[in-house]
């Protein structure tokens, strides 16, 4: 059994004492006595304070103490349950773009009977039973993944297992990179009353894109590069679909991109005005930078920049769509030129037509970063893992019991009362 | 002589004797100086014969010698009379059976004035001196005249042993038809102020008084539990005796038998302070003894 808020134990106990004292020292009429000498006695209220050696009143002590004690306990909230085991694990395992297939060999490893289990990506899903086989069917998903989301999901499921255990330990694996992480996440892991054990997996290959593209010109300029860039695609990496335009999106290009592709709209114009111009893709790590004769092309308003001119303007803007995203490329290329063939361009393009938002899939949290998230020290106690909405059961029968004997000692108050006159 | 519990105290205070503390009025023979002269062997003085003077007692030798007549002087001895004056109000049956917790403290005021009174009887008695007893009941005085005859110590232990202490009575009559010598045995707490006038007036008189002013250990140092001290005299005198004021309590008794003895003695009378739990035989030296004597000072 433990309690909600034990100090209201602690309360009713100095109460107690306190009683126990006033019991000692009475302030009651003292019984009176023969004593030829009483006029040298000094004048005074007969009721006057007395100590005594033993407790007066034993039984209105008796009911006052108890009254007190479930009080007390009825406030401090006692809480039964029936411990299994003495330490529970929460298992929070990253199943995010982020991780590789490795996780699912390093949660089979970590995984335990009755550890709790937590799959999270951009949401967190738990699981209490049928651990082995969530784990078994674990595979990376395409979604972007949040290490908040998770442990909000791991503190609910401590709760729960705090209902069975003494103490609860929180087990984080991930490769934890800097896109799973947000401003909330440090406070989130540092809310956490125990022990964090974080095991670090390797993370996902970087830019796993799958790009195609959509143009009814054999000799597009941007298919050697296109080329070049699915060329580079790492084997095993999850990978995104990114289809580029070279017309104006469709109805099944937004379909596409609703479903979770990236449609890039990089138009292809003649006769622009083309000029030497810089070009820095903004996404890229670390950032790519083009030098060639290239036009410029307006974009739609607002939107997130992907790349920009030299000069500051926006050479590319991302707008998301469903799980999806359409991107606009405000960079024209010429006609005729290598410029497309160029490796800086390629380095470029691979930016401008990689997955939404996801210039930075699969890099790595700074070491410190992981750090602050792995905690030492002893396990989360049960007690502290109490929430403040869980109800003692037990309280309203200590609260009654402690009612009836109030009740009880107002009579038998009364009755000492008609003694005593 | 049939004197039940006080045996072993008279045959301690066997051979005590209570000398009178002034000569004593002419009377019959008996002990104690008297202020007449009488006609025994011992010789104190020579006086002129006179006319009506028993011829036995000239100085024959010296009629002879010196041709004129004297007359040998002799000291007189007379009897003092007694009256033991016990004071039996309420408050003389303290400590009650309640209070009194051991041995030490197993006597009551009334037992200690009973064994002084039966022991200062039986030590007058024994010295010639006619014995009487006077007890103030509230119901009035319970006497008995002083006499010399056999048996009346055990009378007046009989007298004491079937009164009850109750109620409040006054000892101040008791002087009314008195002997020259009255023994008050008593705890003060009653008419102090009348009996003090009582015995003023006796002792201007010629007589002589003591008083044995009776006080309980406990009314000394009450039990220290909290009490409502009630006056057994007076009932509606209910004060808490408490850890608080038992110290003013204590100041104030003692302050108060420091007054009573000294006024005791201002009239004349020779007090003595008689503890409850005191050998009876001690009292009675201390009672009957003259002042400056080793018994006085004991």
């Amino acid at each position: 059994m433990t309690f909600l808020a034990p100090l209201w134990l602690a309360a009713a106990a100095l109460a107690v004492a306190g009683v126990f004292a006033l019991h000692l020292i009475t302030t009651q009429r003292p019984p009176p006595q023969l004593l030829p000498t009483a006029r040298f006695v000094p004048a005074g209220d007969a009721r006057a304070s007395s100590r005594a050696a033993r407790p007066t009143d034993v039984l209105l002590m008796l009911l006052r103490c108890a009254a007190l004690l479930l009080l007390g306990a009825a406030f401090a909230g006692p809480v039964t349950h029936s411990r299994g085991s003495s330490l529970a694990r929460v298992l929070v395992v990253d199943r995010s773009r982020s991780s590789s297939v490795d996780i699912r060999d390093s949660a089979q490893v970590l995984a335990r009977q009755g550890d709790a289990l937590v799959l999270f990506d951009s949401s967190a899903h738990t699981m209490i039973d049928g651990n082995a086989d969530s784990i078994r069917a674990l595979v990376p998903t395409l979604a972007r993944g949040s290490l908040s989301a998770g442990m909000v999901a791991a503190a609910r499921a401590a709760r729960d297992l705090a209902r069975v255990a003494d103490s609860v330990e929180i087990v984080i694996v991930s490769p934890v990179t800097a896109d799973e992480l947000d401003a909330a996440s440090a406070s989130i892991v540092a809310r956490w009353p125990g022990r964090v054990r974080l095991v670090r997996v390797r993370a996902a290959p970087a830019a796993s894109v799958s790009v195609s593209l959509v143009s009814d010109d054999a000799d597009d300029a941007l298919r050697p590069a296109i080329a070049a860039i699915n060329a580079t695609r790492p084997r095993g990496a999850a990978t995104h679909a990114v289809r580029v335009l070279r017309n104006a999106p469709q109805a099944a290009d937004s379909a596409a991109a609703r479903e979770g592709a990236a449609v890039v709209f990089w138009p292809r114009v003649t006769g622009a005005n083309a000029r030497a111009e810089g070009l820095a893709a903004r996404n890229a790590t670390p950032v790519a930078t083009l030098v060639a004769t290239l036009a410029r092309a307006p974009l739609s308003a607002g939107g997130a920049v992907i790349a920009r001119w030299g000069d500051g303007a926006r050479a590319a803007a991302e707008w998301p769509l469903g799980r999806g995203c359409i991107r606009e490329v405000g960079a024209i290329l010429p006609l005729a030129g290598d410029v497309a063939l160029q490796p800086a361009f390629v380095s470029v393009a691979r930016s401008l037509v990689g997955a939404c938002q996801g210039a930075n899939l699969g890099a790595p949290a700074g070491d410190s970063t992981v750090k602050s998230f792995s905690r030492g020290g002893a396990a989360a106690t049960a007690a502290s893992l109490h929430s403040e909405d869980e109800k003692s059961s037990l309280a309203p029968w200590l609260l009654a019991a402690a009612l009836l004997l109030l009740v009880w000692e107002l009579f038998a108050r009364r009755r000492t009362g008609e003694a005593l006159a | 002589m049939a004197v039940g519990p006080y045996g072993a105290l008279l045959e301690s205070v066997r051979g005590v004797r209570w000398p009178a503390r002034r000569p004593v009025a002419g009377g019959a023979p008996g002990v104690h100086p008297a202020r007449t002269r009488g006609v025994a062997s011992e010789f104190v003085e020579y006086r002129p014969y006179r006319q009506g003077d028993d011829p036995r007692r000239l100085d024959w030798k010296l009629l002879a010698r010196s041709d004129r007549a004297f007359i040998r002087l002799a000291p007189d001895r007379a009897v003092l009379g007694t009256l033991i004056a016990v004071d039996a109000s309420a408050s003389m049956a303290f400590p009650v059976e309640s209070v009194r917790t051991d041995g030490a403290h197993a006597r009551t005021k009334w037992r200690a004035a009973k064994d002084v009174a039966v022991a200062c009887a039986a030590v007058a008695h024994a010295g010639g001196d006619p014995v009487g007893l006077t007890i103030a009941a509230p119901s009035g005085l319970i006497r008995l005249a002083p006499r010399t005859r056999r048996g009346v110590v055990a009378e007046i232990a009989r007298t004491l042993d079937a009164h009850v202490p109750a109620g409040s009575a006054s000892l101040a009559s008791a002087f009314v038809g008195a002997p020259s010598r009255v023994l008050l045995v008593t705890d003060c707490l009653g008419d102090l102020d009348g009996l003090r006038r009582a015995a003023r007036a006796h002792v201007a008189g010629g007589g002589e008084a003591h008083v044995a002013h009776v006080v309980s250990r406990f009314e000394l140092d009450p039990p220290a539990t909290a009490m409502l001290a009630t006056d057994p005299e007076d009932p509606s005198l209910a004060r808490p005796l408490t850890a608080d004021t038992r110290g003013e309590y204590r100041a104030a008794f003692d302050a108060w038998r420091g007054e009573v003895a000294r006024a005791w003695r201002d009239d004349g009378v020779a007090y003595h302070e008689v503890l409850d739990d005191e050998p009876a035989d001690v009292l009675v030296r201390r009672v009957v003894a003259l002042p400056g004597s080793s018994a006085a000072r004991a």
